[in-house]
């Protein structure tokens, strides 16, 4: 093989497994974060049921008790919202679509439990920590499937059911544009790190590429001469 | 043949990262990259001369080791 060809063939290489590398690095963040959204979903799923059990009250049936309704919306709603994406965190892990469900779901859970809190202002922090979250995948579009959800939702529940989601019955028409600015002014900044935490993952790859290069120069600048030496 | 000729200069103590790199091609001109310029080559077009030893790295005008430099990020 003459020398033309030999770093040709060991460019390719070499930048083949630079590309390995990232994928491989951004895999492991893809799953390690399904991961730990499938621990978030069950944790959530069992906070939902307590804050229904706890903080709404008993209905009655003439003079029998029963159970409130809010309980079986966070069994059983919750349990919907919760069971998809642990099934896909856990059987698909690193797959686009399993990131995707979790974003939206995770964007309903926020709904649900503003829901069950009454449309408590503080309840709709856990759209922005959520998204903080959400943004360990470093992946934009994930970001974008949470914004349309959870902006759709303030706007549907907004116009359907205002108490349900800013606890009072006649909100402005544009309070859901204002909760939406919130969510876009967060996710400026969240997309903005996410781009450059890539950028320094890349970095990482290509350096190491890089390495290789010289350590491969090193090596036949070596080895070239021990042969010259040796003959 | 440029691979065995060209001395590599000797790892410097606390000189880390770039800020300017040449690239010798093949008629022997030198091009000069500021470090955004070359980090936005491909990196075939960072590794081939790599390979065949025809980069430079430099930091505030010193030429230093290309490990150091590629290390020190």
């Amino acid at each position: 093989m003459s020398t033309a060809d030999w770093v040709t063939a060991a460019t390719d290489v070499i930048v083949q497994r630079a590309n390995e590398r990232l994928e491989a690095h951004r895999r492991a963040l893809f799953e390690g974060t399904d991961r730990l959204f499938a621990w978030l979903m069950a944790g959530q799923w069992a906070f939902g049921i307590l804050i229904a059990y706890f903080f709404s009250p008993y209905g009655w049936e003439g003079k029998v008790r029963t159970v409130h309704f809010h309980v079986w919306v966070a069994v059983l709603l919750g349990g919907a919202l919760s069971s998809m994406p642990i099934a896909l965190a856990l059987l698909r892990p690193g797959w686009w679509v399993t990131r995707h469900v979790i974003a939206a779901s995770q964007m309903l859970w926020s709904a649900l439990l503003i829901h069950l809190s009454g449309g408590r202002i503080e309840t709709h922090f856990h759209v922005f920590v959520s998204l903080g979250i959400l943004a360990f995948y470093r992946d934009w579009r994930v970001l974008g499937t949470a914004t349309v959800v959870v902006v759709a939702d303030h706007l549907a529940r907004g116009i359907l059911w205002p108490e349900s989601v800013y606890g009072i019955v006649n909100p402005e028409w544009w309070r859901f544009l204002e909760h939406a600015f919130w969510v876009v002014f967060a996710l400026a900044f969240l997309i903005w790190a996410g781009r450059k935490s890539l950028r320094e993952m890349q970095q990482i790859a290509e350096g190491g590429a890089q390495l290789e290069a010289l350590a491969e120069n090193e090596w036949r600048r070596a080895s070239v001469l021990e042969r010259t030496a040796a003959g | 043949m440029e691979l065995l000729s060209r001395p590599q200069p000797r790892p410097q103590g606390g000189a880390r990262g770039y800020d300017e790199v040449t690239i010798r091609d093949e008629s022997g001109t030198e091009t000069s990259y500021s470090r955004a310029a070359y980090e936005r080559l491909p990196l075939a077009d960072r590794v081939r001369p790599l390979l065949e030893g025809r980069s430079r790295f430099f930091l505030a005008g010193e030429e230093v080791d290309p490990r150091v430099a590629i290390k020190g990020g």
